[in-house]
Formats: C-alpha cells, structure tokens, sequence
C-alpha cells in the first residue's frame, strides 16, 4: 500500500485524506476502519454488526 | 489500490526505526520497547501487541491477536537510531525527562546507553524556545536533506537493516499553510535548493525518508507531509504517509465524547478545554506561532465530528476554546480540563467536566509502536 493511509486516521489530531474528503475524527468510526483493512488484506469478510442471520 | 486478501510479504529480517527528535516520546518508546522485550513491563495502550479481532459469525468464536492475523515485524527485530538538537544518550534524555522511573530505566540502562543521536536538522525560525547543541550545517536545505540520506544510509548498513520506517517525534514547528512551494515536488525540491522558508525542518526529514522508500509518520501537528508535493513523491516512491499528530490527551478524550453526544443528538453550546503541561512540549507550544499550529490541529476536531452543516440547530453555534498553558512543576504529566455546556428535551442546557490526569509520553508511547508497525505492514 502506498500514498495516504486513511485507516491509520486512528492515532491521529489531523487524520490525513484524499483532497476531496473530510478526515475522519470519529474515534469508533476510526478503529472501524482500521479493523476492517486488516480483515480485508487477508481476504476475510467485513463484519458488518447487522446481525440478523442469529434471528432467523 | 491494494487487492483483498493479496498476498503478504512476512516481515523477515531487521526493521530500523528512525526518529528525528529523540526526547520524552521517543525515549519513553524505545525504553518501554526494550523492557517489553525482555518482559519486565507489558505493552498495555498497543493495539498490535494487545488487541484482537473478531472474524466470521459471532457464534464461530475467531478471535485472534492481530499480531498474530497480521504479519508484523517483531519486537526483537526493532533498532532504533534517530536525530536529536541535544548530544545526550537516550538514557541520559530519559532521565532528565521524567517520565519513567528508575525500576524501568536502569533494567534497560545498557541499551538506553548504546543510543545516541545523531546532529539533526534544526532552525529555530521554526521553534524559538529550544537551543540545540548539535545541529547539521549546509548551504541550503537541499544539502541537509542529502546528509540526512546519508546517515540514513549508515545507520542501514552498521545495524544490517532490511526495512525502515520514519517517525517524527520532534517538536512542533511555527504555524505555515501550503503555499506555492508545497505545490509539487518539483517546485518543493526547488525550494530545498533556494533555501524557501516555507520549507520547515520536518519537511526535510519527510523528504529523506520518502525519496529512499521510507514509511512517514509525523507525531507532532507541523504541516509536513500533508502538502500535495509529498503526497506526489509517497505515490511516486511507492511509499505509505498517514496523519499528523498524535491523538494522545485531551483530543483522544474529545473524540470519544464528541460522537456519544451526537449519537443522541444532544445539542452543544460550548466546549472550552484547557491544559497545563510543563515538559519540553509546553514549552515550545508556549510561543504563540508554535500554538497556531497545535490550535488548528486541535480545533478542526469537533467541527468534523458534529457536521454543524448537517445538524445546524444542534452544533451550528458552539463555541470551541482550546488553552495550552506551560507550567513546569508537571513534567510530563500533564492536566486537562473540559467544560462542556450541552443541552436536551426542548433546550434545557446541562454541563459535563473531564478532568484528565494523563501521561503525555505514556499514552505517545503505544502509538509510536503501533504506527511503525503498521507503515511496515503497510
């Protein structure tokens, strides 16, 4: 990966983004991120937290 | 773009850790790395020493350690070297910074010892309260980029170096905006040669590191990477950048609160937040160009959170009021204050207080780990 990393915005005062973005300063939202790229680097589902499928 | 589930290189070898600014944050890093290692402290407040992650359905139960989903360098595999305006070991910088105490720091002493940083980069038109005693020369700022490179490259090769990454823990620089220089690199590399005044020390660094391929992570609110010239050489040099400044205190506390508020959507009148700090950090944040650039970054935070556009009867009129205060009988251990004047059910106002006793270089310390350990995966 290379250029910006907006999933490390977690550790961050000023979150850096694409231009044309707001950074993102919202801490769960943040760790969200964070904890869905590593998922997807090693080719794992997202958790989504909708959770319907234990209700069927 | 990276692809789902591409292949990972494993980390082998020996991951270098360079931090220009080696004071309280680096050497309370490197001290608590080196105790960790060895067992005598824990790795509490590290994400990627501590945390976990949950995979699959909740009833599947997959929850590893995300050094163990992920793979990230050892800590065995850390060096660290680094810049510094003071000659002293990072023993001596650790002593006299007060963070930790003896029943850490002299199990480590050995090591501490061993590390001593090399002349750096430094201007006080950019940070009027430090004096350096070691301080690179060159006829412009071009040159000093290039003896950057060249330390870079010995301490590579004296310690056999398979991979590095950059860390700036140096202190915050006066206030600047992008301008004309920071426009593309070849207006900025220019301006390396033309001694630019909008090019501060930082920058420098952060031009070293990601014109030979090193990760850039900025500890401090300097606006550094964040100009569209390193964005074009980190895309160019294939090289991963993030944020600036270290979510740390008081911002940390704002950036939990902030978005509970607004989850329930409870209006917000005002939020004035103060501190007093007193190690080297309060001290430089003491002069009012250093304190522009810290103020910015501090501010920006509720405005992105609360979306006053989307919710302008709830946040569109808040006043937003941030003090830094340098008192020195702290140290280290700085105190913040929050008052927060919110209102409910048909605009009854109400008030919440933080107080925060916090460690300014304890709660650095994990980010550091987690951020080199990231730039590297990444």
């Amino acid at each position: 990966m290379h250029g910006i990393q907006e999933w490390l915005s977690f550790y961050f005062k000023s979150p850096q983004c694409a231009p044309q973005l707001n950074p993102e300063h919202h801490h769960f939202i943040q760790l969200m991120k964070q904890k869905n790229t590593l998922p997807y680097l090693r080719g794992e589902e997202h958790i989504i937290h909708l959770g319907l499928e234990y209700y069927d | 773009m990276i692809r789902k589930g591409q292949k990972i290189a494993e980390p082998k070898g020996k991951l270098g850790v360079l931090l220009p600014g080696m004071g309280a944050v680096a050497t309370t890093f490197i001290a608590g790395v080196e105790a960790i290692k060895r067992n005598y402290a824990r790795p509490f407040g590290s994400l990627t020493q501590m945390g976990t992650i949950r995979l699959g359905k909740r009833t599947e139960k997959r929850v590893p350690l995300i050094h163990d989903f992920v793979p990230l360098a050892d800590l065995n595999n850390l060096v660290f070297g680094g810049w510094d305006i003071h000659g002293e070991t990072c023993y001596e910088t650790a002593v006299r910074s007060g963070v930790l105490g003896p029943e850490i720091l002299e199990k480590v002493r050995p090591q501490l010892e061993m590390l001593k940083p090399r002349k750096a980069v430094f201007d006080r038109n950019y940070v009027k309260r430090l004096k350096g005693t070691q301080i690179k020369k060159g006829k412009n700022k071009y040159e000093l980029a290039l003896q950057l490179i060249d330390d870079i490259n010995d301490f590579k090769r004296e310690n056999k170096l398979d991979r590095l990454a950059m860390l700036w823990c140096g202190s915050t620089e006066r206030y600047l905006q992008p301008g004309e220089v920071h426009s593309s690199m070849g207006r900025f590399e220019k301006g390396l040669k033309s001694n630019d005044p909008e090019i501060a020390p930082s920058m420098i660094y952060a031009y070293a590191a990601l014109s030979m391929g090193i990760p850039f992570a900025n500890g401090a609110p300097n606006l550094t990477v964040d100009i569209p010239a390193m964005v074009e050489l980190a895309q160019q040099n294939k090289v991963p950048i993030c944020g600036k400044d270290f979510k740390t205190g008081q911002t940390f506390m704002k950036t939990l609160i902030a978005p509970g508020l607004k989850s329930r959507l409870l209006g917000l009148n005002g939020w004035f937040s103060t501190n007093i700090l007193g190690n080297r950090d309060g001290e430089v944040l003491d002069e009012p160009m250093n304190f522009k650039t810290k103020e910015e970054s501090k501010l920006s935070v509720l405005e992105h959170i609360l979306q006053p556009d989307l919710y302008p009867e709830l946040y569109g009129h808040f006043d937003h009021i941030v003090r830094i205060n340098y008192y020195p009988p702290r140290g280290d251990n700085k105190e913040g204050w929050d008052n927060i004047d919110i209102f409910g059910w048909l605009g009854y106002p109400m008030q919440i207080k933080v107080n925060f006793l916090c460690r300014d270089s304890i709660l650095a310390a994990s980010l550091c780990l987690d951020l080199v350990l990231f730039l590297d995966l990444a």
